[in-house]
């Protein structure tokens, strides 16, 4: 991108402001569809707030970029800065991600323990079922999609810091500028 | 990107190549790279919080639904969902705006220019915070929300109120709904979630039990979920909520406040003349301009996951 004039730089600012300003409305528009202030009764869908949820996160994640990438100038920074700045960020995406859905499960076992407490045992005849309950869990554990994406995440990652090394040592002028 | 390559190109004429020594890293001044990393860091504190927030709410049987609780704004204006906050999401954004502007005008050693936008920008931050309190005004003083009390509970099985004689009324509600506890013996209240309680003894009545601190918990009657038939008393919502809240808020304003008081000092310092002395394309205010818009950007998060989630 090359040095805009004043008056390009004016305007692409106006730009800004109208584009932040519409994603919010867009993004408060769209969370009180899905709580039901617009349609009555829409948020009796259950499953309804998980993409509801992804729009909303994405829209933010796009206006997170437009202000650092334009209004805080990463843009026409060199790669390598902002690259410092962005790699460790990114790490938190992940955290955020893994830390709602530990939330989550965190529910579930009490909700389990709770459930299990409230019923009586019977003697047992001998096997009962297919699976225990530790089999399950794991079993569980396993299958649900998001567990194994965590280690797919911290391979990109560690390919992307490795690859920034390598940069570095041999000397890549895009990198340090 | 034609900018580095500007730059490279004059860094190799000069000092025979990046690598070579004798130039910033990174081509920028020690100032401006030491801002960005501790916007780094903070943006690190602020995550931390946040995940915090995500983790206890997701753990939580029933959490206070955010268009319930925030939907009062000045002007005894109430039932308006999200709006008060969505307008003190674009004051945060104008005041980004103003920064960008007075940036530019530093570059071109513009100094009316750079005091004029940067006071736009202290006006919108002072907006913000002036917000900022009447929104915690509000919850602490009318409805009475602490960082240990949080009188806005969400109901896990649907109901139906009992009225004063006892018998259950007309008022119902489904698993979900949310509801907010006042406090007796108050005269007043306006424009916020009450609809006109009279002042209750402490103690047991027919449609509701009033504590020692005067918190109304309403009785009702189960009509769904394992407790069918049972008559229970609306009970406080999760503690973590109030603390949550005004800790993240508290924390976010605290940044807004010293941003407010760090323009001032530098629109001073610019008034004066102190940085069209250096010929630096009024490089500090830049680097202030990066503080302001990492507490826009926080406010974005902050926005997103307790407000619109």
């Amino acid at each position: 991108m090359s040095h805009k004039t004043y008056e390009e730089s004016k305007k692409a600012v106006v730009k800004g402001l109208f584009l932040l300003g519409f994603v919010t409305l867009i993004e408060v528009f769209i969370s009180l569809f899905g709580k039901g202030h617009i349609i009555p009764g829409i948020n009796d869908i259950t499953w309804l707030a998980y993409p509801v949820g992804l729009i909303i996160a994405i829209l933010s994640i796009y206006k997170a970029y437009f202000i650092i990438y334009e209004f805080m100038h990463m843009a026409y920074e060199v790669k390598g800065l902002a690259l410092t700045v962005l790699l460790p960020t990114s790490l938190l995406i992940w955290a955020l991600i893994a830390f709602f859905q530990e939330g989550t499960a965190w529910k579930a076992r009490r909700e389990f323990v709770k459930e299990k407490n409230a019923k009586t045992i019977e003697p047992s005849k001998g096997n009962q079922g297919y699976l225990d309950d530790n089999s399950l869990f794991r079993l569980q554990f396993y299958l649900c999609p998001v567990n194994q994406f965590g280690n797919l995440f911290f391979f990109w990652l560690y390919s992307v810091v490795f690859l920034l090394l390598v940069g570095i040592i041999c000397k890549q002028d895009w990198i340090i500028g | 990107m034609e900018t580095t390559e500007n730059a490279l190109h004059q860094h190799s004429e000069n000092h025979g190549g990046s690598w070579e020594g004798a130039t910033s890293p990174f081509n920028v001044s020690y100032g401006k790279l030491m801002m960005w990393y501790f916007l780094l860091s903070d943006a690190f504190t602020f995550a931390g919080f946040l995940i915090a927030y995500g983790a206890l709410r997701f753990s939580s049987p029933s959490w206070p639904v955010p268009d319930f609780v925030f939907s009062t704004a000045p002007f005894g204006i109430h039932d308006a969902p999200l709006i008060f906050v969505t307008i003190m999401s674009f004051l945060l954004i104008i005041s980004s705006v103003t920064m960008v502007r007075a940036v530019q005008e530093g570059h071109r050693e513009n100094k009316k220019g750079v005091v004029f936008w940067m006071l736009l920008t202290i006006i919108g931050g002072a907006g913000f915070l002036g917000c900022q309190a009447w929104e915690w005004t509000n919850l602490i003083g009318k409805e009475h929300m602490s960082v240990t009390t949080n009188p806005f509970g969400s109901h896990v099985n649907s109901g139906v109120y009992l009225d004063e004689k006892g018998n259950p009324s007309s008022e119902t509600f489904k698993a979900g709904a949310s509801y907010l506890m006042h406090k007796s013996e108050e005269g007043g209240h306006d424009g916020d979630h009450s609809e006109g309680h009279h002042a209750l003894a402490k103690g047991d009545h027919p449609n509701a039990f009033v504590d020692d601190a005067g918190f109304i918990h309403r009785k009702f009657k189960v009509t769904s979920g394992p407790n069918t038939g049972a008559v229970e008393i609306e009970e406080f919502g999760p503690k973590a909520f109030g603390a949550l809240f005004f800790f993240i808020t508290g924390f976010h304003g605290f940044h807004v406040l010293s941003g407010v008081a760090f323009l001032l000092i530098i629109m001073i310092n610019v008034a004066s003349g102190v940085y069209a002395a250096r010929k630096n394309g009024y490089e500090m205010v830049e680097k202030i301009g990066l503080y302001w818009h990492f507490v826009d950007l926080v406010w974005v998060f902050v926005f997103l996951v307790f407000y619109l989630f």
